[in-house]
């Protein structure tokens, strides 16, 4: 069971740019068709784990690559998060495609996020 | 509804307070707090509370403070009023609560999308869903992402279900005097190119757009100023009262010179 990474995310001010080169560089395939148009990466391995790109504004800090860890319950794990010194940025949301997502960060300045998938799709 | 610059009187105060100090501080890095209470007319002790949160500012400092900050008498007024009741403002405070922006951030959330993707959420036929939004305003999905991220960091929105988004914004006032004149003109600019986008690709029944050229004493400038106010009051309340909201729209008021006889940039008079 435990708390395992299950994705990263590339936040960048260049997602396009960033699609290409990866894509190119690697053969990863990218897709956008979901409700967040949220760009998941396929590395088209079975080992490792997957991605995804997510675009930030200019002005909003630096490009960064944030870990995303699976958590049987989000809001209990945020409550813990704070309670050890992360600070909460996105507080629990209920994402278009049924996960249940929170974004922190640690006592270092590093942003993470925990997530919850939704039950049906197990 | 709200306008780019829609937040809680009372926070605008205070937020306005330590903008201003802080881009005194940026000019001039030994600038102090004594000096800045010197200057807006309070007692720097009182100031200081006020900047921590700690008290609110008296009616008197309002007026005067408000006065040296460019606040016009219609928000100072509403502020002594907030202020004089603190008990009934309660559940608006708390509401309200995650307005304190600073000024930056407070300038990325000026665009004008993001308050019309906080108004979407109200319509029939919402869609939680970023390729919608971004194909109902005409706007990238990566600006819709961006905008959506900034949003929920704020708790100005909350996505509660797969279709389901709520707007904790609420419908209070921020005023733009916390904008530089440069900022405010940068977003009249964007309004008017809405303005223009529309009048192109929106069939006339669609839109209301009335025009009038007029000879008129420019000292009737604040009178005007707080006609459009009652005006956008009065729109405000009737789109609260419809039960049935389809579609967002942008209520813009300008009234200006169209001659260069007043007020041109540069001139030392204004």
């Amino acid at each position: 069971m435990g708390n395992p990474v299950m994705q990263w995310q590339i936040l960048t001010k260049q997602p396009k740019k960033l699609e290409e080169f990866y894509s190119k560089l690697f053969g990863w395939e990218v897709s956008n068709d979901n409700p967040l148009g949220y760009k998941r990466v396929d590395t088209g391995s079975e080992e490792g784990i997957q991605g995804g790109f997510w675009p930030i504004g200019e002005k909003e800090g630096h490009s960064m690559v944030q870990l995303f860890i699976r958590v049987p319950d989000v809001k209990a794990h945020v409550k813990k998060a704070e309670q050890l010194g992360a600070r909460i940025v996105i507080p629990p949301q209920m994402l278009p495609d049924g996960d249940e997502m929170a974004v922190m960060v640690d006592l270092d300045g590093i942003p993470f996020a925990v997530f919850r998938e939704p039950k049906a799709t197990r | 509804m709200k306008t780019a610059w829609s937040s809680d009187i009372q926070n605008d105060v205070v937020s306005l307070l330590r903008e201003r100090l802080r881009a005194a501080k940026s000019r001039n890095s030994r600038f102090s707090l004594r000096a800045y209470a010197k200057h807006l007319g309070v007692d720097h002790s009182t100031l200081s509370q006020v900047l921590r949160g700690r008290r609110g500012l008296s009616r008197r400092d309002l007026e005067t403070a408000g006065k040296r900050l460019g606040l016009s008498e219609q928000i100072i007024r509403e502020h002594a009023r907030a202020a004089m009741k603190p008990a009934a403002n309660k559940v608006a405070q708390k509401q309200m609560r995650s307005y304190q922006l600073d000024l930056d951030t407070f300038q990325l959330l000026s665009a004008w999308h993001h308050y019309a993707i906080l108004e979407l959420v109200h319509i029939h036929g919402f869609k939680a869903d970023s390729r919608w939004i971004a194909s109902t305003l005409g706007i990238p999905v990566e600006e819709v992402n961006v905008a959506l991220q900034r949003l929920l960091r704020l708790g100005l929105l909350e996505m509660t279900g797969r279709d389901r988004w709520i707007d904790k914004s609420g419908d209070a006032e921020f005023h733009s005097a916390s904008l530089d004149e440069a900022a405010a003109n940068e977003l009249d600019l964007e309004i008017h190119e809405l303005a223009i986008a529309a009048t192109k690709r929106t069939r006339g029944e669609y839109r209301a757009q009335r025009q009038v050229v007029l000879a008129c004493d420019s000292k009737n400038l604040p009178r005007v100023r707080r006609m459009a106010d009652r005006f956008i009051a009065e729109v405000r309340s009737m789109a609260a009262e419809s039960k049935r909201k389809d579609d967002v729209y942008q209520l813009e008021i300008s009234f200006f010179p169209v001659t260069t006889l007043k007020g041109n940039k540069g001139d030392q008079d204004g």
